[in-house]
């Protein structure tokens, strides 16, 4: 395999609970790799929600170290990536109510230099099956809708690193295998995708995580 | 309607126990000649024009938030030539004209609002104005809010330049002064209120690229505008009133400090928005 896009070493996330230290994630090392489909699976509270916010850089962390290599920018903070290097679907997927769910899935592209790269917002709409909401609004969708439209979103700018939090929750099993369809052919395109999930999904690597660990 | 008829019994108790209170006030602490012999008729009456224009204000507001335009909102406006031909009233007409233009201009602004086609970089101004169209009807309120005290303040001043007093100004100022209050506490409640879910997406658009400074353009713009509208709308109808009732024009400097006043507060608020959301 080529050289890795991301190295996590001995990561740790830790909270204090009355005069204890919980850990969320435990001294967890990994690499990430172009062209990877990985998956984070473990039961509720083994830190897969933590790890990805913590690599999205919308989380501390409190020992470890986390590494970029090219064609990620070096030497960048993980919450200063652009979303084009690094973008992110949440669990609380945060679209905007007062925007359709077209101009949440272009937002990156506004806020971006050059907003004309990337996917066009129709055409990913389409492909993830939310193109007839392009003019509705969040409210309007379905979970499900909702789900998929953040997923539009996140790909918008084809990311080098593609993040996602559950990302199929909220599918019915076509929608779900439509959904990591599509997040395969990201990844076969060169990109590398991180997801979490309870459930089993196929993938190039799982990362079985238990208590803020990595078993597998 | 149905959001008029959802807030009118709260809109009612506030109106009546405001009314109630300052009868009581101003029998123990009057007098005033506005109030003191005549005070709980003038509190009921005072009262009724409340709950109306507050009937009238959530009307709009519900227009403006659902903008279907109906053919009866064409009544107001050709009513008005009759009744301009049989009374030549310089009041009802302006305000059948008002009601009828009203759900028009609410539907074009709202358009306006929502339809502009979007620009790359231009996130902090699309922002800014879908938040004025979703939350069209806090902002209503909130103008009109603005409106009605900067009105009888400014119209009672220049009254009160004019000629004989008739009304007790001071109870205006004071009036003006305890809605800005009110405003102000208003809007902190508002923004306290979506702090988090604004702090979430705000750290997301970040992620995106979004500047600081974008964000607090974009939450100036969504604050400003219907603090500016309600202060011109208020100083307009000042103006008028004080044309047609007392012939006479709205004070400069009067004008000039309720400007500054409504400045501060639309300024103070942002930053205090933005930095509440961005910290």
């Amino acid at each position: 395999m080529s050289s890795p896009l991301l190295t996590v070493e001995r990561l740790t996330r830790r909270f204090r609970r009355r005069s204890k230290f919980v850990y969320a994630l435990d001294g967890l090392s990994l690499e990430l790799y172009p062209g990877q489909f990985a998956v984070a699976a473990g039961p509720r509270g083994s830190g897969k929600t933590t790890l990805l916010s913590i690599l999205a850089g919308l989380e501390p962390f409190d020992g470890g170290r986390i590494t970029t290599h090219p064609p990620l920018p070096k030497d960048v903070p993980l919450g200063r990536m652009r979303w084009r290097d690094v973008a992110y679907v949440p669990q609380v997927l945060t679209l905007l109510d007062e925007l359709t769910t077209r101009e949440n899935v272009e937002m990156p592209a506004l806020l971006d230099p050059d907003g004309a790269a990337g996917w066009p917002a129709e055409q990913v709409m389409n492909r993830l099956d939310v193109g007839h909401l392009a003019d509705a609004h969040p409210n309007d969708a379905t979970r499900a809708e909702q789900q998929r439209i953040a997923v539009a979103r996140a790909l918008r700018m084809r990311p080098r690193l593609l993040l996602a939090d559950e990302p199929t929750s909220q599918q019915d099993p076509d929608s779900a295998a439509l959904v990591l369809d599509v997040l395969h052919e990201h990844a076969r395109a060169g990109n590398a995708v991180l997801i979490s999930s309870d459930s089993s999904v196929t993938a190039d690597r799982v990362l079985q995580l238990l208590d803020g660990r990595l078993v597998v | 309607m149905g959001f008029v008829a959802g807030v009118l019994p709260a809109l009612a108790v506030g109106v009546f126990g405001g009314a109630v209170a300052a009868y009581g006030l101003v029998r123990t602490i009057g007098p005033s000649r506005l109030l003191s012999t005549e005070a709980a008729p003038l509190a009921l009456l005072a009262a009724g024009c409340v709950l109306l224009t507050a009937a009238g204000v959530t009307g709009v507001a519900a227009v403006v938030r659902r903008p279907r335009f109906r053919r009866w909102n064409l009544v107001p406006l050709v009513a008005a030539y009759p009744v301009w031909l049989a009374t030549h009233s310089r009041i009802v007409v302006p305000l059948l004209v008002a009601a009828g233009l009203a759900p028009i201009l609410a539907r074009l602004g709202r358009r306006a609002l929502a339809s502009t086609p979007e620009r790359k970089g231009s996130a902090g101004n699309l922002l800014a104005r879908r938040r004025l169209a979703g939350q069209a009807r806090p902002w209503a309120v909130l103008a009109v809010s603005v409106a009605l005290p900067t009105a009888l303040v400014a119209y009672g001043d220049a009254a009160l330049a004019a000629g004989p007093v008739r009304y007790a100004f001071s109870y205006l100022a004071g009036l003006g002064l305890l809605t800005a209050v009110i405003v102000v506490v208003m809007l902190l409640w508002y923004v306290e209120s979506r702090v988090t879910e604004r702090r979430r997406t705000f750290t997301l658009l970040r992620r995106m690229g979004l500047r600081r400074r974008t964000h607090l353009r974009a939450t100036g713009v969504e604050l400003g505008v219907p603090l500016f509208a309600g202060l011109i709308g208020g100083l307009s109808l000042a103006a008028g009133l004080a044309r047609l009732l007392v012939d006479a024009p709205l004070r400069v400097g009067t004008v000039a400090t309720l400007a500054g006043l409504v400045a501060a507060i639309a300024a103070g608020v942002a930053g205090y928005a933005h930095t509440r959301v961005a910290r």
